[in-house]
């Protein structure tokens, strides 16, 4: 058994995953990364890196008990990371504003119940986007999504309503 | 002899000499097709590379990444043309650290170049 946080995770990752199966016809993903401590990547175009913020409690959202229930608001990051060719004619808005569709619409299906993450989660919400600045080397969107769970006080391990 | 093409034959002939500056195990260069465009064929060429720092992405800011400093001869035989060089799909195959199995890595950034020589990141 993971952690609740763990398994949201893996549910948003399983989820981007669809995108590198390469079902979808405008955005092709390389593929999908989670990084390691020593960031074991390589830059690609149309790839995926998904990160997590640090976690806050949400007092309002948590509810007393015996244990008491938790609410966590943990925000995850999906770096979009684009590199096209120097002979791709096609703009950079034009690449981002298709990454960051395709990414919405593969995250949030089903469209009733995406929020929940597999019924781990009272609620999910897209928070955001920031432009990631072309440095000479790549170029992206990061899409913030935020994700608001309970968990046992004593527990993170035991998903609470 | 003027000194540019000097420059230009000691970067095959001093830094991608076997036994001093130069990787020991030759590296391939995997030059990128982009769609319609003629394929190039991978190939070995020489580099001297400096290795494997550990860096922040400066675009996620929040991601590591390690960096590889290459230097290669401006050349399309030997090394890599400044010419042909694509930074948006071009990698090579290089050893993480000496000795180890060689990994493909993106050419990320031409940091420097003349007409001897390349310096590029690779990550």
């Amino acid at each position: 058994m993971r952690p609740v946080s763990e398994r949201i995770a893996l549910v948003l990752f399983d989820r981007l995953q669809e995108l590198a199966a390469q079902l979808n016809p405008n955005t092709v993903v390389s593929e999908v990364i989670r990084p390691t401590r020593m960031g074991d990547f390589t830059p690609k175009h149309n790839q995926i890196v998904m990160v997590q913020d640090d976690p806050v409690i949400d007092p309002v959202s948590s509810h007393p008990g015996n244990p008491p229930a938790i609410a966590w608001l943990q925000r995850f990051k999906v770096h979009c990371h684009v590199m096209p060719s120097e002979q791709d004619p096609t703009t950079l808005d034009e690449l981002l504003n298709t990454f960051v569709a395709d990414v919405i619409k593969t995250v949030t299906v089903p469209q009733a119940g995406w929020h929940n993450m597999d019924g781990l989660a009272i609620n999910t919400t897209i928070e955001g986007f920031e432009r990631i600045p072309p440095d000479g080397s790549f170029a992206g969107m990061t899409i913030v999504f935020a994700v608001l769970y309970r968990t046992d006080e004593t527990s993170p391990y035991v998903v609470r309503a | 002899m003027t000194l540019r093409t000097q420059m230009t034959t000691d970067a095959t002939t001093v830094f991608m000499v076997d036994g001093d500056f130069k990787e020991s195990v030759s590296i391939t260069y995997h030059p990128h097709r982009y769609y319609g465009a003629t394929l190039r064929a991978d190939r070995t060429i020489d580099a001297v590379i400096e290795r494997q720092r550990i860096s922040v992405l400066s675009g996620d800011g929040d991601t590591v990444a390690p960096i590889w400093i290459l230097h290669v001869a401006n050349d399309s035989t030997l090394g890599i043309s400044s010419d042909e060089l694509d930074l948006g799909g071009d990698a090579v195959t290089i050893s993480p650290r000496d000795g180890d199995t060689a990994e493909r890595r993106s050419i990320t950034e031409l940091l420097s170049q003349d007409h001897a020589m390349l310096e590029l990141e690779v990550r």
